[in-house]
């Protein structure tokens, strides 16, 4: 974290900025994009980004600048490629299948994350980026609505609506309230 | 999916789950799941994703992927927005603000193999690193550019062995003694190795290749 006390406030090396944002970085954009190759990309150019803004950098906005750049290249990437082959689909409501998995992988140990990330993977975009940024990165409803430029009511919304779709992707993963609340029956 | 039967409305379930109702909203929304058993399903069922999601280990930083950030100041395109490609005599190449982060500078002046286009006087005046050209592609972009505008020159040195110092050669440009030239081969990996600058007080070009430093 960059010290709020702006006045004896001393750039960091370029070293440092890397060195301390470029996991958080990464992890949102794993969790964002589903995939290493992807993750590594958006990485790299939100670090791009910073390098050629640095000159624009005010202290104390670092990570909320950073999960700025980092949402919107995602963001930006997937409307690229949803122009190219989803170009018929309506938004928001279409979503990919997710993917099937045996059941030795559900219960293995490094399963889990797969099985999360294959029903975030599912989610469109929009939602997943709201949940991501709520869920994993633990923002602030405020801090969401400046990150992806929406207001608070649509960041709500965007937030419940995704929980709702990687709940019943999951449901298998939530035994109790999850199984409950998709067959709408069973005792708790 | 919807929730037809919900009580609670989908705003006010994500706030409470998220603790992010005012305390009043909050009290009544407590109180109303006591007595509403499918709101309360829905409450779980919304906590539990949340759980999920925040029980997911974090990714390890993939092989490699440091390295490259860490030379991000050494590999990154300046903005085109500050890019100055300027034939008046002052500069050719781009310039742009002052560098915040003088270690960003030193990085990459420090760099061995960075052709720069402040080598000559008239860009002393630049933080080098700010207006070192960067990424393969620009380099070739450059080139390009300065192959259209000096024909001759640039055919004469893209006969030049890619990676080789070119030897100096008197100044042919057209008429702009006082403009550096940037010639090479419009090859992006050759260019990089290329760039012959014409000095505005010596008429003749020199060879940048390496200069590095």
């Amino acid at each position: 974290m960059i010290d709020a006390a702006a006045s004896t406030w001393v750039p960091p090396t370029w070293d440092e900025v890397v060195r301390q944002h470029s996991a958080r970085v990464y992890r949102l954009a794993y969790r964002l994009s589903g995939n290493q190759q992807d993750a590594e990309d958006l990485t790299q150019e939100t670090f791009v980004r910073v390098f050629r803004s640095l000159a624009d950098y005010t202290p104390g906005t670092f990570e909320g600048w950073l999960h700025r750049i980092t949402t919107n290249l995602f963001l930006d990437m997937v409307r690229r490629r949803q122009r190219i082959r989803f170009d018929a689909l309506p938004d928001d409501t279409e979503r990919l299948p997710g993917r099937e998995r045996s059941p030795e992988q559900v219960y293995a140990e490094g399963a889990f994350d797969a099985d999360v990330q294959a029903a975030l993977d599912a989610l469109p975009p929009d939602f997943r980026a709201a949940v991501v940024l709520c869920d994993i990165e633990g923002l602030s409803y405020e801090e969401i609505a400046a990150t992806l430029g929406i207001k608070l009511g649509t960041v709500r919304s965007r937030i419940h609506r995704g929980r709702v779709l990687l709940r019943e992707a999951l449901a298998h993963r939530a035994p109790r309230a999850t199984r409950d609340a998709v067959t709408e029956g069973g005792a708790a | 999916m919807t929730l037809p039967d919900l009580h609670l409305g989908e705003d006010a379930l994500v706030a409470y789950v998220d603790g992010m109702l005012s305390p009043a909203a909050d009290e009544r929304a407590a109180r109303h799941l006591r007595s509403c058993p499918e709101c309360q399903r829905a409450i779980d069922a919304e906590r539990e994703a949340k759980a999920l999601l925040g029980a997911t280990p974090d990714p390890s930083l993939p092989a490699g992927l440091m390295a490259r950030l860490l030379d991000v100041p050494m590999t990154a395109d300046l903005p085109s927005t500050d890019r100055v490609l300027a034939v008046d005599g002052e500069s050719f190449g781009w310039s742009t603000g002052g560098a915040p982060f003088p270690h960003v500078a030193e990085r990459r002046a420090a760099a061995p193999a960075r052709p720069r286009a402040s080598t000559g006087p008239a860009g002393s005046t630049r933080p080098a690193g700010r207006s070192a050209r960067a990424r393969r592609t620009r380099r070739g972009l450059a080139v390009s550019l300065a192959g259209l505008a000096f024909g001759v020159i640039a055919s004469a040195a893209s006969t030049t062995a890619p990676g080789s110092a070119a030897p100096s050669r008197p100044g042919e440009g057209p008429g702009t003694s006082n403009t550096r030239l940037v010639v090479g081969t419009t090859t992006p990996m050759d260019a990089s190795r290329t760039f012959l600058f014409r000095r505005p007080d010596g008429g003749t070009l020199t060879p940048a290749t390496r200069a590095g430093r």
